[in-house]
This record gives structure tokens, C-alpha cells and sequence, in this order.
């Protein structure tokens, strides 16, 4: 005999009352791995999406409105692509899609995707992934329309970038329906929801966007530092180099992109004897003596040459002959230069300047020469000046038959020469201060010279820095929502109940060997050696209980997998959820579930070895001395007065707050404490029970007095009951509902009525008459109307609909003025739109920034004060630093920054792309109709502020459906749990109830009097928890209630009604049926 | 020297009615030497039993000292108590306690496990045996508690008792729960071990025929010796 094989002996003794341990252990086990494989599965899913989206693509070069040649990325053994945005639609026009990912793809790209497989696409044809093909209702075989904007050189908000408005129609036949595996989910942002894409042919695209050989992202299946290997040439800076043999001998750099870049500039000056230019369209050149319109002039300042149009003194010119003798000016008159500025949302500002005629150059000199313009887009490259459109008003009545004889004799020759530094003041603006740079020939060759140039250049001046997609993706993967520890969070509750149950099935076995532990303690077996053998017995049970959860947890995931596919899928949008398991996390499902149970084990034990030996002999366990009944009862009375006391303070309070959270807070507290009190009253009650009662005169009576006879016991199956259903319903409190008046302006929507987001820029303020005659908008029906457009730089989403942790969030540039005079949304504590204010003084710190409190909390782990990095337009790091945070708002997602400090980082990112719109909720309707109509073209999709905020709230709504739902699987379990003690009373009671039967009283009278008892612990949980409950959701019934799910609550309450009667009248029935006599008989 | 010695112990309970302390021993002085036996007789509640748990360290006095072998008992920890009744005090309750999962000899080797210094388990399972034959029970060793009648399962109970040849045999109304015959032929399996083992044996009891059959007989009457 040994301490081992008694433990043995006794595990094979009690094994059935050890299955209740084993059931409850089981459960808790396969709900914690269950909960932590589900994290496993959505992480594995969100790889799996990774994997699908990126295939073997590690690196890449993104260029986005900067672009490349295609040899750069043949020298970095990279695969080249075109990637722009656009909208598509069914050739039926049943159907279209915007926002849309065009890809100019050539065979290489497919060797990248996951398969590996080509897909062959024609000239005229084009390629479409499942999710369009979906939405479009097509197939291989259809045909579709692809809308495109043919991108510019420069930003479409730069000054005389040409028209705004260039798109391109494609209408091609669909030659396969591209699936997932075939990198149909390509994309180059974290999110688990693929765009709509269009593959067309590489070569192809960058014809018809007349890109040539130029592309705007190169991908590698190598390392990011592979792609900044190989030296660029200077057409990937879109510079061009030309030797220029008048005035004088020298080299001049230009740009594609009509203003060179400043960190280019800065750098191409360094060389010996380099000077700036800076040729401008001007509207017009009057005098007292004449006018001439639409003319260029140069600026200069011409380092170390001498000439008549170098190194001219601020407000002195130098004209040419042309324009001398048209209004007849000669040296020392003045003139004044009509120009005009482009504002923010390309606001023309028509401004002027005087300037004094220094000297006057003939047509043949040869500094009067053509080489000093760029080729302005809408100008350049037609015959006439009529047909200029070079994206500012034109008058063409004011175009002369003289200043057409000009362009066909001089085209963009300049008629006036003024100073550089009086050109940069003018018109120096955040694209560049430059139109070239010039520097003497010192009769290199021009390799040299671009050998030497491209050596002193880097493409991160320019932004083009490679990134790291595939550890990009990682993080964003690894960093994702945690659906293990969530879904842990959600079944706490189930869990608890599984773990109670178990506790008080094992107390139960263990009550009925009290008497053993006496007498091993009466014959010297120490209580810790007791305890051992209690705990190891009880250990071994909770050890294969564990592992058999562990089986029985693969069911709970697939049960909770298919739940996020199906009725929870709003928690996990647009994810296609794989069944994952790792060993390392079942092995630490395993452990906890285990730990959690031996510690659950030792506390149900651990009172047993406060009891004396002589009363354990006796078979009680509860030490029954007056001065410990005395105490417990005035210690219970306290807690239910301290409290009740508590709740009222807590809801008087609450009346003063308008947080709706907090509020919801609040009330759920005052709740909980008045489940608390009255617990704690029911317990006292109990123990005062028989303490000068009446003579018990009913079956029913002695009944309610059995209640009392354990009121631990019984007070912990009222407080199962009630704090289940206290809990269950009092979390649905803090579901968000939809604002019940959007139009309010601390509302989630900052009382705005509609959303907006374009597929392409849109350039102009559509608050402005511009705006209005370039969509041909009716003044009408936007006169109540009001916009606030942001600028869109791209990034991950990091709202909660994207379940990956964003690494590159949108960011998002907004006149801060538009919403602090609205008063638009809610801040968090204190924080106001002021707060984005950004001036020069803060430039070197960082950037301010506003975001939505549940993008900065859960979809990027931050919080005000914190720091995020990005990389600015020009490759440098800049800091964007959270200043205050939304509450609940349309604005999840965003990074929001002033407009100042956007266009100063990002100048590349042109137009708006998203905007909220302010309209009487009479005129939305017709609002929105045509608005959609007129912006078209842009790919303008509008929807309204209360359902993109449903859409939001959907995700945590969905979170407290779960926790419902399995909350309510917990109640359940209490529930069993009520029915396993009526056994155990009954168990316990058999003498005395052989003894009624002896008495006279019939099997029913008894089963009454037990069904009695039970039920009014089982009613008592239900009205406590419901009464409670009623507290913490007041301020939502308060609202109306839509937003609580009354109907399933009700039928949880009703279930969890009728199962316990249920489940009690079995275990009566069950208990009663026997010969009670013969337990009399026993004893 | 006696082996236990009680000096002025008087112990109260608390009246879970009103709170108010309830006396059920008044300065008991009390010896017992080596190899007596002694019944302690008395009505019910008078504190037979609480005397017994007293001798026996499952109660603490509320005042008063204990001494056993000339020791005093005041102050002792569990694990001392522990050691003491493993080693030199055997148990026979009213009910037999036996552990329903473990065989007959099983339950009979229990107390070895509680000894500080374990027993060769051949060494242990002879003894057992010898006592189990002793009480004519050597041909049930194998069999569990449920299966013996109520005579037999507390001979083994007595058998437990003995196993670590204890100096102090207390016996809580062993026979309470037995027939006459059953309750006569335990008496005198009991004196007649004790008188073997040399060891002391202290029995409650409420029959005075029982009471008589050993050395020396204290009668109990509201809280003190007469």
C-alpha cells in the first residue's frame, strides 16, 4: 500500500462522481483551445490571404504617380507593372464597380502568384479577378468597360499641369476570370478584402496612358535592397538631359514633369557654374501703352554668365524686340505681368506684378530662344495658341492674329527675362521652384555627364523607396485583431460556468468522503499529506478531462469558425476563415485549461482543511459555530446595504454624463452592484433563517427552509443564475446603435448625410463655381449643400473592417477650419479640429494628427500622444503624431492631418478623394442622384453617413453577439449545474425523506416540495439577474431599445425558464423514484 | 509516569442560538498509565466524546494542559499531532470509516502511510495479516468494506487501530452500531488485544455491562469526573 495506489484505489472508486469533474474540466478546456485555435485559424487565414495576395512577391518599388522605366526594373531582375485606379462597368450598364485596380501586366508578373500559372492575355483584351467578375455579373467571353485616368506627368494640381479631367474608355472582351490562386487577390495593401481588378497587357496599358516604357512599381521575389541595386538612369527621375549650343555652350536638365523636384534642384545645382530657370504661362503682359495676353516668361539668374537676361535685379526685366514694339515699350517703362496661382482644390488666383524694362533684346539675339520652356501638357505640343489647354481659363478672343504669327515663328520663345529669385516668388509653388537647370559644357561627353548625375542622385529624393511587402504583410498577419484572446474574452463567461460546474460537482464527491478525511487526519496522516492525495486524485481526473477537451476544442473552433462565416461573419469581413491548429497552441491551451482547473480544483478542496477532523468525522464541512454565523450574516448584511448604497450613488451620478459609454458604464455598474446586494441579501436572509421564524406549517415551508440549510450552496447557484443572465443581457448595453438623429453634429457621422469616395481625383472645390461648371453641377440643387474634401494619400485601412494591424494607415489632409466651424463629431475627452493647426514652428517635430478612437485603440494600438512613421513624398521619414481621438465616427480608418502639412508631404497625391457631404436630409436624396450623375466619370460612389456607421458599429455589435450567444451557453450550463445539486440535495437528504414517506407523505408531495425549493432559487437567479440587468441596459431601453436584441433575450430567458424546470423536475423525478424507505431502513 | 495526563482541562462550545458559551468539561484532572484500560462512561452529551477528542488531539482544550508521556501537548503544531497519533494513538469510531475504494488489508495498512518512518512493506503486510488473523478476518483481506457486515468492518476498523501499535487505544462507543453478540465478542476482542499489546485503551461507552469489563470506569456528569 502506498500513497499512489490509494490515490489509484480511489480515482477507480469515485469515477462517476469524478465525471462531472471530468465533463466540466472537458468543456473548459475545449472552449479555451477552441477560443485560442480560432485565433490560430483567422491568423492562418489572414496568412493565407497574405500568401494569396502577394504570392512570391518579398519586395517592391511602388511609384504611384511617379514613373519609372521599365529597364530599371529588368536591371533589378524585378517584374514590372503598371498599376492605376478606375471603375468598370458591364457592357449592359447593369452593373458597375468603382474604385477599381487596373494592372498592366506582362508574363512575368504570373510567375509570381502563388500558382505560378499564365494567364495569357491579348492586346485586345483584358483579365478580370472573381469579386469583379462577381460584382460586374460576367464571364470569360462578356465584354466590360474600363474607365482610366491617363495619368500626367505632374500632379494635377500643380499650376499649368493641362487638363484635369483626361480619361481613357477601354471597351474590351473579358478573356478569363482570374482566380485567387492565380493572383487574382493581388494587392499591395494589408487588408483581408480584395479589390475589384482589371490585368491588362503591360505594354498595352502604357500605350494607351502613353507611358511608353515607363511603368510605376516593380515587384521582386528577392530582397527590398536588390531593387535599389542597380544605378537609375535619368529618364527613372523623369529627367532629361540636353546639350544646348546658344546662347551659349552648356547642359540643361529638365523634367517630364514641367517643375523639377526641389531635392533634385538642390542637388543638380551643386555642380560648378549650375543655374536655376523657371519659365511661366502668364496671362497676359499690359502696359500704359498696350497689351500682349498669354505669354511666357523666364527667370533666371545665371550663375557665373554675363548677360542682358542674367543677374537682373528684383522688379527688373529684360524684353525682347516682340514685345517692345507690340506696346511699344522701351528701357525704363513698366509693365505689369498678369498671372495666375493655383490655390488649394486648383483655386485659380488671377495676381499681378510690376516690372521695369531694363534693356530690350532683338529676335536674334541668342538668348531670345525657344529652349528656355519646358513642354507644358496642353501647350507644347499643339499648333495654335487657340488650341492651348494648359489647364487654366483661356480667353481665346483675346488671342491676337499676331500672337498666332508668334507661336508658328517663336512657339514658346519667352518675351520677358526677369530674376530668378523674383520667378521663384511668383511662382514657385511645392511641385518645385524650377522649370531646368543649366550648367557650362565643358565639353563632356554625355554619358559623363549622366554617369555623374545619376551618381549624385538617389530615387528615395524622390520618394521611390523599396519596400519589404512580404515582411509588411507579416507584421500586418501577425499583428492582426487577436481572435484567440477575443474569443477567450467572449466565453470567460462559459468558461466560468464549466469551471463552477466542475467545482461543485467535485464538492459534492468530496462532501460525501468528509468523514475518510477525518479519520485520516485521526490517524495521523497530516492535512497537507491529505490534500496531496485529494489534489493529485482530483489532478489526474482535470489532467485527462484537459485532453479530452483538447479533442473536443477542434469541434468548438469549427462551431465558432463557421459561426464567423456565417451569422458572426460581420466580425470578420470578407475573410475566408481556414481551420488551423498549431501543437505549440494546444500545448498552451492544454496547460492553461489545466492550471485553470487545478486551481480551480484547490480552492473547491481548500476549505475542506479548515474543518476540524471531529466534524469532518461527523460528515459536515461547514463550521456551524454561532460567532462564524454571526459574523458571515453581518459581513453579508453590510456588502447588500454598502452596495445598494453604492448603485444609487453610481446612477445619480450617471444622470449628469452625456458619454454614451460612459454612461452605459455607469449604469452597467450600478448593475452589477445591485445583483451584489442582492446576493448578499438573500444570504442574509438565509442564515437568519429558522432564528425566530414561525412554525414551518407546509410541505412547502420546510421546503424554503432547505434553502437555507446550506446557504453558500445555495446563494452560489442564485448568483450563477443571476450573474449569467446579468451578464449576458447587461453587455448588450453597450451595443452601438445607429444615431437615432445622424444629423446631429457630435453624432458618429459629425452630422454629415453623405460619404463619398471617388475612384479618381477629383481637382476641383466643388464648393466653388469652378467646381460647379466642371462637373456641370446644378447650382440649385448643391446651394444647401456643403462640402469637406480630403486628400487621400493610399494606405492600409485601418479601421475595424480590416482584421490585419494597418503598418502604412490612409492618411488623410483636410481643411481642419471646414469641420471646427461645423463642429463636427465628438472628441474623446477633450480635443478639438484646432488641434490640427500646423505652422512652420511645428514642422520639425511632427505632424498633428486626429483619428478615430477605435482605429487608433484597436487597429493600430495607439493612443494620443503616440507616434506614427511614414515616409513623405520626397523619401524622407516624417512623424504624424496623434493629438486627439473621434468618438465612434465615419471616420475610422483615417489618419486625419491638416491640408497644409498633407500637400507640403505628400504634393504628389492631387485632388480629393473622399468627402462628407452636409445636406437637409429633404434634398439628399436628390443630391445623391446627382452628384453620382455628374461626377461619373470620377467614379463617385455616394452612400449614406448612417450606414457607413453601421457598418462600423456592425464589427462590435457582432463581438457582443457572440459573447450573447455563448454567454447564454454558459447560463445553460448553470442551469444543468441547479439540476446536478437538486440531485445532490436529495442524495444527501434520503434518511429525512424516508423518513416523510414513513411519515405519510406521498412520492408527489416530496417531489413538490423539491421541485419548490429549487425552482425558487432557479426563479429568484432569473428576476435578480433580470432586475439587474433592467439597470445596466436602462439608457439603452431608455433610447427605445432598437439596438437590444429584446426577442433573443427574451427566448434566452424563456429558455433558460423551462430548461431549468425542466432539468430540475428529471432530477426530482429521478431522485424521488426509489424506495426513500429503505434509506431509513439503512440507517 | 502515566502516558497521558490532563490537568484542569475545562472546553466550551458556543449555543448557536443565543451566542453564549456553553460548558461541556470543568477541570478535568485525569491519568492514565501504561496498559490500563478505562471506560468513560455518562449521558448523553455530558462530553464523553469531547474528553475522548481531547486525549486523542483532535480537540484543543480551552484551558488546561495536556501531557502525554510527561510532554506537555500545549502549543504543539499540526504536524507534531500529526506525527503523535500516527505513532502512538489508534482511533475506533462509533462508524467504522473504511475507506470503501481500498481492500480490507488495504484499509488495515492506511496508518503505516502516516508514519514518518515507513515500515518494510513485507514487514507491514505481515503485521497486518497477523492482526487480521488475530480477529478471524485473515480470509477477507482482499475484499472491500462493502462486502463485509457491519461486525466484521469494525474488527478491521479495531485492526487499523492497532496497526501501528499505538500506547493509546481510544474507542468512540465502538460497539453503538452492532447487536449484542456482535458488541460483546468486539469488547472482548478489544481487552484481549490490549492486554497483549500492553497497550492503554480508553472506551466511551453507554453500557455499563461493557464499562465494567475494563480496569477502571469514570463516570462524566455535567462536565467533571465523579
Amino acid at each position: 500500500m502506498s500513497l499512489a495506489s490509494f490515490i489509484l484505489q480511489s480515482l477507480k472508486h469515485y469515477w462517476k462522481g469524478h465525471l462531472g469533474l471530468l465533463l466540466g474540466v472537458s468543456l473548459a478546456t475545449a472552449i479555451l483551445s477552441g477560443s485560442l485555435v480560432v485565433g490560430d485559424s483567422v491568423r492562418a487565414s489572414l496568412k493565407r490571404v497574405a500568401e494569396l495576395r502577394l504570392g512570391e512577391v518579398r519586395s517592391g518599388m511602388i511609384g504611384g504617380d511617379r514613373w519609372f522605366t521599365a529597364d530599371l526594373a529588368a536591371r533589378a531582375n524585378a517584374v514590372p507593372l503598371i498599376q492605376t485606379s478606375g471603375s468598370a462597368s458591364a457592357a449592359t450598364g447593369a452593373a458597375r464597380a468603382n474604385g477599381i485596380q487596373v494592372l498592366g501586366v506582362d508574363t512575368s508578373f504570373w510567375s509570381l502568384s502563388p500558382s505560378g500559372r499564365a494567364v495569357p492575355i491579348a492586346d485586345d483584351e483584358l483579365a478580370v479577378n472573381e469579386p469583379l467578375a462577381r460584382k460586374l455579373s460576367v464571364k470569360a467571353g462578356d465584354t466590360i468597360i474600363v474607365r482610366i485616368e491617363k495619368p500626367s506627368a505632374i500632379s494635377r494640381d500643380a499650376p499649368l499641369s493641362g487638363s484635369t479631367n483626361e480619361q481613357i474608355s477601354l471597351r474590351r472582351k473579358v478573356v478569363s476570370v482570374v482566380s485567387a490562386s492565380d493572383f487574382g487577390t493581388f494587392h499591395l495593401n494589408a487588408s483581408q478584402r480584395p479589390p475589384d481588378t482589371v490585368f491588362m497587357p503591360l505594354g498595352n496599358l502604357a500605350g494607351q496612358l502613353e507611358k511608353g516604357d515607363r511603368i510605376n512599381v516593380m515587384l521582386s521575389s528577392g530582397e527590398p535592397a536588390a531593387l535599389a541595386a542597380p544605378r537609375p538612369s535619368l529618364e527613372d527621375f523623369s529627367l532629361k538631359l540636353m546639350k544646348l549650343s546658344s546662347p551659349q555652350k552648356e547642359w540643361e536638365i529638365s523634367t517630364d514633369r514641367v517643375f523639377l523636384d526641389g531635392t533634385l534642384s538642390e542637388s543638380l545645382l551643386k555642380r560648378p557654374g549650375a543655374y536655376g530657370v523657371l519659365t511661366y504661362l502668364i496671362n497676359g503682359i499690359s502696359s500704359s501703352k498696350g497689351a500682349t495676353p498669354y505669354s511666357m516668361v523666364t527667370a533666371l539668374d545665371g550663375a557665373e554668365i554675363s548677360s542682358p537676361i542674367t543677374h537682373l535685379k528684383a522688379g527688373d526685366s529684360t524684353i525682347t524686340q516682340w514685345l517692345a514694339e507690340d506696346q511699344g515699350l522701351a528701357v525704363g517703362d513698366s509693365f505689369e505681368v498678369r498671372y495666375f496661382v493655383v490655390g488649394i482644390g486648383r483655386a485659380l488666383r488671377e495676381e499681378k506684378a510690376i516690372f521695369k524694362v531694363g534693356a530690350i533684346l532683338p529676335m536674334t539675339d541668342p538668348n531670345v530662344t525657344r529652349s528656355w520652356t519646358p513642354e507644358f501638357p496642353g501647350v507644347s505640343d499643339v499648333d495654335n495658341c487657340s488650341d492651348w489647354d494648359p489647364g487654366i481659363p483661356m480667353d481665346n478672343k483675346a488671342i491676337r492674329d499676331k500672337d498666332e504669327k508668334y507661336w508658328d515663328d517663336y512657339k514658346g520663345t519667352p518675351k520677358v527675362f526677369i530674376g530668378l529669385a523674383d520667378g521663384q516668388r511668383l511662382w514657385g509653388n511645392r511641385f518645385g521652384n524650377d522649370t531646368a537647370t543649366r550648367f557650362p559644357d565643358a565639353g563632356e561627353s554625355e554619358e559623363q555627364i549622366r554617369n555623374e548625375i545619376t551618381r549624385s542622385l538617389s530615387l528615395a529624393d524622390i520618394g521611390l523607396v523599396p519596400r519589404d511587402l512580404g515582411g509588411e504583410a507579416a507584421a500586418a498577419s501577425k499583428g492582426s485583431v487577436d481572435f484567440g484572446g477575443l474569443f477567450i474574452g467572449l466565453s470567460m463567461f462559459l468558461i466560468a460556468a464549466a469551471l463552477i460546474f466542475a467545482s461543485l460537482l467535485l464538492l459534492f464527491t468530496l462532501e460525501r468522503r468528509a468523514p475518510q478525511m477525518g479519520l485520516l487526519l485521526a490517524i495521523g496522516w497530516t492535512p497537507k499529506k491529505i490534500r496531496r492525495a485529494i489534489l493529485t486524485e482530483a489532478g489526474v481526473v482535470a489532467l485527462l478531462g484537459s485532453a479530452l477537451g483538447l479533442l473536443m476544442g477542434s469541434v468548438y473552433t469549427r462551431a465558432a469558425l463557421a459561426g464567423l462565416g456565417g451569422v458572426w461573419s460581420g466580425a470578420t469581413p470578407g475573410l475566408e476563415l481556414i481551420y488551423q491548429s498549431t501543437p505549440l497552441t494546444l500545448g498552451i491551451a492544454w496547460i492553461a485549461a489545466l492550471g485553470v482547473s487545478l486551481l480551480t480544483i484547490w480552492q473547491t478542496v481548500r476549505k475542506l482543511f479548515k474543518v476540524p477532523a471531529r466534524d469532518l468525522l461527523g460528515g459536515g464541512l461547514q463550521s456551524t459555530t454561532a460567532s462564524r454565523l454571526q459574523n458571515s450574516s453581518r459581513r453579508a448584511k453590510l456588502i447588500a446595504h454598502g452596495s445598494y448604497i453604492l448603485a444609487v450613488v453610481l446612477i445619480a451620478a450617471a444622470a449628469k454624463t452625456t458619454d454614451a459609454q460612459a454612461l452605459a458604464g455607469m449604469f452597467f455598474g450600478a448593475g452589477a452592484l445591485i445583483m451584489t446586494s442582492g446576493l448578499a441579501f438573500a444570504s442574509t436572509v438565509m442564515k437568519r433563517s429558522g432564528q425566530g421564524q414561525k412554525i414551518a406549517r407546509s410541505v412547502w415551508q420546510i421546503g424554503t427552509r432547505n434553502i437555507s440549510r446550506r446557504p453558500s450552496r445555495s446563494v452560489a447557484v442564485l448568483g450563477m443564475m443571476a450573474g449569467g443572465i446579468f451578464i449576458v443581457m447587461a453587455v448588450n448595453a453597450f451595443r452601438l446603435g445607429s444615431d437615432a438623429d445622424s444629423s446631429r453634429r457630435d453624432s458618429g457621422t459629425g452630422g454629415f448625410s453623405l460619404i463619398g469616395e471617388s475612384s479618381l481625383p477629383i481637382y476641383e472645390d466643388l464648393n466653388s463655381k469652378a467646381g460647379l461648371d466642371a462637373f456641370g453641377l446644378d447650382e440649385e440643387i448643391l446651394r444647401t449643400a456643403s462640402i469637406v474634401p480630403f486628400r487621400v494619400r493610399e494606405g492600409d485601412d485601418a479601421s475595424c473592417l480590416n482584421l490585419n494591424r494597418a503598418q502604412n494607415p490612409v492618411l488623410v489632409g483636410v481643411n481642419a477650419c471646414m469641420l471646427a466651424e461645423k463642429k463636427a463629431f465628438r472628441f474623446v475627452g477633450t480635443g478639438s479640429w484646432d488641434q490640427l493647426k500646423y505652422s512652420p514652428s511645428t514642422e520639425s517635430l511632427s505632424i498633428p494628427a486626429i483619428a478615430d478612437q477605435a482605429t487608433a485603440m484597436w487597429g493600430l494600438g495607439k493612443g494620443v500622444g503616440d507616434y506614427l512613421d511614414y515616409t513623405d513624398g520626397k523619401g524622407r521619414p516624417v512623424k504624424v503624431q496623434i493629438v486627439a481621438l473621434l468618438a465612434g465616427s465615419i471616420l475610422q480608418g483615417k489618419m486625419i492631418i491638416n491640408e497644409r502639412a498633407f500637400l507640403e508631404k505628400f504634393p504628389d497625391a492631387a485632388g480629393y478623394k473622399f468627402l462628407l457631404i452636409d445636406s437637409p436630409s429633404d434634398k439628399t436624396p436628390e443630391l445623391s442622384s446627382h452628384l453620382t450623375r455628374q461626377l461619373e466619370a470620377r467614379g463617385l460612389a455616394l452612400e449614406s453617413t448612417g450606414a457607413r456607421l453601421a457598418e462600423f458599429n456592425s464589427v462590435q455589435n457582432t463581438y457582443i453577439g457572440i459573447f450573447t450567444v455563448l454567454g447564454g451557453l454558459g447560463v445553460l450550463l448553470g442551469t444543468a449545474g441547479l439540476g446536478v445539486l437538486l440531485a445532490r440535495h436529495v442524495m444527501e437528504r434520503q434518511g429525512e425523506l424516508g423518513l416523510m414517506q414513513a411519515l405519510g407523505f406521498k412520492q408527489g408531495a416530496l417531489r413538490s416540495m423539491i421541485l419548490g425549493e429549487h425552482l425558487m432559487l432557479l426563479v429568484g437567479g432569473l428576476v435578480l439577474g433580470v432586475l439587474s440587468a433592467a439597470v445596466a441596459v436602462w439608457p439603452a431601453l431608455k433610447q427605445g431599445g432598437g439596438d437590444l436584441p429584446v426577442g433573443f433575450l427574451a427566448y434566452l430567458l424563456a429558455g433558460v425558464l423551462l430548461f431549468g424546470i425542466a432539468i430540475c423536475a428529471t432530477a426530482a423525478h429521478a431522485a424521488i423514484s426509489g424506495k426513500l424507505i429503505d434509506a431509513i431502513r439503512r440507517e | 509516569m502515566p502516558l497521558i495526563e490532563l490537568k484542569n482541562v475545562s472546553k466550551s462550545y458556543t449555543d448557536p442560538g443565543s451566542g453564549s458559551s456553553v460548558p461541556v468539561l470543568r477541570g478535568i484532572n485525569l491519568r492514565i498509565e501504561a496498559g490500563e484500560s478505562v471506560a468513560i462512561i455518562g449521558p448523553s452529551g455530558c462530553g464523553k466524546s469531547t474528553l475522548l477528542n481531547i486525549l486523542g488531539t483532535l480537540d484543543e482544550p480551552d484551558e488546561g494542559e495536556v501531557l502525554f508521556e510527561g510532554d506537555t501537548l500545549r502549543g504543539s503544531d499540526g504536524q507534531r499531532l500529526s506525527a503523535l497519533r500516527s505513532e502512538k494513538i489508534g482511533f475506533i469510531f462509533q462508524l467504522h470509516h473504511l475507506m470503501p475504494q481500498c481492500t480490507v488489508l488495504e484499509n488495515v495498512l492506511l496508518p503505516t502511510l502516516a508514519l514518518r518512518e515507513k515500515p518494510e512493506a513485507i514487514e507491514a503486510r505481515n503485521r497486518a495479516e497477523e492482526l487480521l488473523e488475530a480477529v478471524g478476518l485473515k480470509d477477507r483481506a482482499s475484499w472491500k468494506p462493502a462486502q463485509l457486515s457491519g461486525g466484521e468492518r469494525q474488527r478491521v476498523a479495531v485492526v487499523r487501530a492497532l496497526m501501528n501499535k499505538p500506547r493509546l487505544l481510544l474507542a468512540d462507543e465502538p460497539t453503538g452500531a452492532l447487536d449484542e453478540k456482535n458488541a460483546d465478542g468486539l469488547t472482548l476482542l478489544l481487552l484481549d488485544l490490549q492486554k497483549k499489546t500492553g497497550t492503554s485503551l480508553v472506551l466511551v461507552t453507554h453500557h455499563p455491562a461493557q464499562a465494567a469489563k475494563m480496569s477502571r470506569v469514570l463516570k462524566i456528569h455535567e462536565g467533571q469526573i465523579e
